[in-house]
């Protein structure tokens, strides 16, 4: 009687953290597969504090979301991940006023480059 | 009295001289095959508009006004219509890649909606190049349906 009671109370426990843990680990599965890690990386520490909620600038967050771009339509879609492309091509981004106060927020070659070729490519295969 | 002549003739020299200097203007092309105009996105009064408010700095067939063939005006006219071109040209349109045409029509549909292009200073000067509200309307709908069929 007591063991049943005991696993009765531990499955209702185990259930509560499974829901609790479902819409997390759904979205973040989500972003996986939309963002590799190493360019969700680069956007984790050069673009994600500016291009998300947490956001200060308006314009910012008009421009591009990164956790609204997976969902946007495909022309829409095409659309910002070629203006990505034309920005970072120009040594847009992060702005110039944020890399002089914040130098560490400088975009390496490499890191550009990383983002370029995913954007190039995920508009390719949604074109194809 | 004899030294405004002097200033008077200074600035006459001054102005010839630099008309020797070259201005950067481009110079116009004949339209091909890779202009938009014979693409088969563009439909009805679209290229109307397009040639009527776009062309003179986004495409190789920029209608000259006569003070581009004077300094120091042509050099303002040169600055606009090289970095025009340089973002859009519509005279190479086939030259892009899906992705840049989609890039661009949004960028076209954004730009006019918020009446950013044409610019205010070109508006100035070129009034029949004003897009009334149903010409915006028309192209806004036109950069939707193209960039629909592009994604198809």
């Amino acid at each position: 009687m007591k063991t049943s009671f005991f696993i009765v109370v531990i499955l209702a426990i185990a259930g509560l953290i499974l829901l609790q843990g479902t819409p997390v680990s759904e979205s973040m599965q989500t972003k996986g597969s939309f963002y590799p890690s190493e360019v969700r990386k680069v956007i984790d520490t050069k673009c994600y504090g500016c291009h998300s909620a947490q956001g200060q600038s308006k314009d910012a967050r008009n421009a591009l979301m990164w956790d609204s771009l997976p969902n946007l339509n495909k022309s829409r879609m095409v659309a910002t991940l070629d203006e990505i492309v034309k920005e970072l091509r120009k040594n847009g981004m992060p702005p110039a006023g944020v890399v002089k106060k914040y130098p560490e927020m400088k975009l390496q070659n490499a890191e550009s480059k990383i983002l370029q070729s995913w954007a190039v490519s995920k508009a390719d295969s949604l074109l194809r | 009295m004899k030294t405004l002549k002097v200033i008077l003739l200074a600035v006459i020299v001054l102005f010839i001289v630099i008309q020797f200097i070259p201005s950067g203007i481009p110079e116009n092309k004949p339209e091909n095959e890779k202009n938009i105009s014979k693409s088969s996105l563009v439909t009805g009064p679209v290229l109307d508009h397009l040639r009527n408010s776009c062309f003179d700095c986004h495409s190789d067939q920029v209608q000259f006004p006569w003070y581009a063939k004077v300094a120091p005006s042509s050099w303002l006219l040169a600055d606009h219509i090289n970095e025009g071109k340089e973002s859009l040209n519509f005279s190479g349109w086939e030259d892009y890649s899906k992705r840049e045409k989609i890039g661009f029509l949004q960028k076209i549909k954004d730009e006019v909606e918020s009446g950013n292009m044409p610019l205010k200073s070109y508006l100035l000067i070129h009034r029949d190049a004003k897009l009334s509200s149903e010409d915006i309307l028309s192209l806004s709908k036109w950069t939707e349906a193209a960039m629909a069929k592009i994604v198809e």
